[in-house]
């Protein structure tokens, strides 16, 4: 336990120093939102039961912007060029199990997201005054399982991939898309019908959905949480039967 | 200083593709022995070291390394042993002293993190990330984390490789002061000058086969007696690289022949 703690407090750190990694998770997530607030603003729309346009949309920016940037880029390049460095090796050559040094790793990318969302949260606040999410007590999990599977995904793609080359094409061909056409960054009603063909093959799509529904106060949304928790058992199981056969 | 088997390999088979990288070794290592293991490049070394630490698994054949299994028992071993690896690196971000404190913290046994630092000359390092460390000085990095658990066995894969000369000498005083602790190493290396000097026995290795284990000495002695020219027409001593290049280039002869052959 130790152990573990003191691999964290590492991790952590290091994740701080990260510059890049850092100002995609926690500072681009902000410019972002100043930008699109400034666009459509927060006047209340009746036909949204009374929600401003940055009300509705900012669950969706946490999901694409905070959780997204962490499971699709920052997670696999980080575990990509461990590997590739011989980062990975050097740990294995201790007795810190190797799910250990992973969980840690995931851990830290999770409380860097919690703390990104947080200052999303007073951001909307501060600028158009959004409303606060109407349930902790149901925000905490469901955050949970849209950041455990999409994370799941970015675990599944870095022990797939071999160079951080690889694992930076890869992510970015999955980010770019999923942030612009799961819903998450643009409202589905502006997409053409073509293009919304695509949204509900999109794992991300889901997790705006849920986090949406709990954070409006509109319930707990069944269909995505099954497809999600499918999501984090597949990939979950995909990524450690990869990891056993190195 | 030698007591009881400490490694035990028998019949070591490793294979990539179509290459044999292993193909049969077998060897042991008493506790306290400084144990050196020379080749050239492609003979198999690294693979015998990413075997007996438990990073690869052998094809074929038995290792026992104070008594586990490197693969299946591979947490009690890393638990005793220290390892520095040719190809291995740190986060570009941690610090020299926060990766010993880690490291340490690792272990349910860890010496002193301070005395490592001061012994390898990384004191005015602590604070500089891996990343802006020059080669020398992460190769003494690696080998300070290798001794950070007070380990019974230690495996040292190219100690020197990138060392100034300075602490060339350190990593030699280094091996010495490990084996009065009763400390057996297990050295990895090119330069068979250092096997020579530091090893009380050397394996000689090229193309996953064993060709010759002995005490330097006698390595050198049989290299004489069987050698063509002899100690006639020698203007110097023989040295254990004389023996080691009859050897290995002897093998490849051999080798060019039976495929000439065929």
């Amino acid at each position: 336990m130790h152990a573990m703690m003191s691999l964290a407090w590492v991790e952590l750190k290091l994740s701080l120093r990260n510059v890049i990694g850092t100002f995609f998770t926690c500072v681009s997530p902000v410019l972002m939102i100043l930008l699109f607030g400034a666009m459509y603003g927060n006047a209340p729309n009746d036909s949204a039961g009374g929600l401003g346009a940055m009300d509705e949309a900012l669950p969706g920016y946490v999901v694409a912007l905070v959780i997204g940037s962490a499971a699709f880029m920052g997670l696999p390049i980080e575990l990509v060029s461990r590997r590739q460095s011989g980062v990975l090796r050097r740990f294995r050559l201790t007795p810190l199990p190797a799910w250990a040094a992973l969980l840690s790793l995931v851990a830290v990318n999770l409380v860097v997201c919690i703390c990104a969302t947080a200052v999303l949260i007073g951001t909307g606040a501060a600028a158009w005054r959004t409303r606060l999410p109407s349930s902790l007590l149901l925000l905490v999990p469901s955050f949970l399982l849209c950041a455990g599977s999409q994370f799941s995904i970015g675990l599944l793609i870095s022990s797939a991939l071999r160079s951080t080359k690889a694992a930076l094409a890869v992510g970015m061909a999955l980010f770019y898309p999923m942030m612009f056409l799961s819903g998450g960054t643009i409202p589905i009603e502006y997409l053409p019908a073509s293009l919304r063909v695509i949204t509900p093959f999109l794992p991300m799509s889901w997790a705006v959905r849920l986090l949406g529904g709990v954070w409006q106060g509109s319930g707990w949304d069944a269909l995505s949480t099954g497809i999600l928790a499918l999501v984090l058992a597949v990939c979950g199981a995909g990524a450690a039967l990869l990891a056993r056969r190195e | 200083m030698s007591g009881a088997e400490i490694i035990s390999v028998r019949g070591l088979r490793k294979r990539y593709g179509t290459v044999m990288a292993l193909d049969g070794v077998s060897f042991s290592v008493d506790s306290g022995e400084a144990f050196g293991i020379v080749g050239p490049n492609g003979a198999g070394k690294t693979t015998i070291m990413e075997c007996l630490v438990g990073l690869r698994k052998a094809d074929g054949g038995e290792i026992r390394v104070l008594g586990l299994d490197p693969v299946h028992q591979g947490r009690r071993l890393h638990e005793r042993i220290g390892v520095q690896l040719q190809e291995s690196a740190l986060p570009e971000a941690i610090k020299v002293e926060e990766a010993l404190c880690l490291f340490a913290s690792l272990y349910p046994h860890a010496v002193d993190t301070r005395a490592l630092l001061s012994c390898w000359g990384l004191e005015q390092k602590r604070k500089v990330r891996f990343a802006a460390l020059s080669g020398g000085q992460r190769q003494r990095l690696f080998i300070a984390l290798a001794l950070v658990n007070d380990p019974t066995v230690v495996f040292l894969d190219e100690l020197t490789a990138g060392l100034d000369p300075k602490a060339r000498r350190a990593s030699w005083n280094l091996i010495d002061d490990l084996r009065v602790r009763g400390v057996t190493v297990v050295l990895v290396t090119h330069a068979i000058e250092e096997a020579e000097a530091l090893c009380d026995r050397v394996a000689i290795m090229d193309h996953g086969r064993l060709l010759a284990l002995d005490t330097p000495g006698r390595l050198i002695r049989d290299m004489v007696r069987d050698s063509a020219v002899g100690s006639r027409g020698r203007r110097r001593a023989a040295t254990l690289e004389d023996a080691y290049l009859a050897m290995t280039s002897g093998a490849a002869a051999e080798r060019k022949a039976s495929r000439c052959m065929q």
